[in-house]
């Protein structure tokens, strides 16, 4: 086993990850829920908690006779 | 020695690199969600509240509908769409109100009742996508 050909075989492994890592980590970030949606939900329940989203005409019983 | 070249310049090893510098950091952070967020990582109480969040979603769009068709829509309808005014408002402001208490004091307890209240919201949706078939079953001629 030649020791220079495993050092260049593991030199070239070690830049194709730090070539391809980075995007990886940003692959991996687009499958989550993001931070921005996240907080959109927070809100909205918070708007249910307070009452402040059922304000709306079509909360209002509609007539029925 | 060429072989384990040709392996290490491999995708698949590429792979197997990456899968195993990825794995700590997986394994930090809860499936799913960006744990930067304002859930902090918590999937359980992010898929609560998101189950809230979609059910109200539902909800006010069918009420919407309703709003904008009351002249032409059965009274029958109208009748539901007032009853599931009237229940799922507490419904869902009680299911949050739970979550929210399970927040600060997160117990096993506490995460029972959130998902019992969550079975309310259910119900709401069952109920809408009942009413929802009444709606186009009467718009048929």
């Amino acid at each position: 086993m030649n020791p220079v050909l495993v050092i260049n075989a593991l030199t070239a492994g070690i830049s194709l990850v730090e070539q391809f890592y980075p995007q990886f980590l940003e692959l991996q970030k687009q499958g989550l829920v993001s931070p921005e949606d996240q907080a959109k939900v927070a809100g909205l329940v918070d708007s249910i908690r307070s009452g402040a989203a059922f304000n709306g005409p079509q909360w209002k019983p509609f007539p029925t006779e | 020695m060429k072989t384990l070249t040709q392996f290490l310049r491999s995708p698949i090893c590429l792979c197997i690199l990456l899968a195993a510098l990825a794995l700590p950091q997986t394994a930090c952070q809860t499936r799913g969600l960006d744990p930067t967020g304002v859930y902090q990582g918590d999937a359980f109480v992010y898929q609560a509240e998101n189950t809230i969040a979609q059910t109200y979603v539902a909800l006010n769009n069918f009420l919407t509908f309703v709003y904008q068709n009351q002249a032409t829509l059965p009274k029958a309808i109208l009748k539901g769409a007032n009853e599931l005014q009237a229940t799922a408002r507490p419904s869902l402001q009680t299911a949050a109100n739970t979550i929210q208490v399970y927040k600060t004091a997160p117990t096993a307890e506490g995460k029972d009742k959130v998902q019992a209240s969550l079975e309310a919201a259910r119900s709401i949706l069952t109920s809408i996508n009942t009413y929802l078939q009444e709606s186009q079953a009467a718009k048929t001629p």
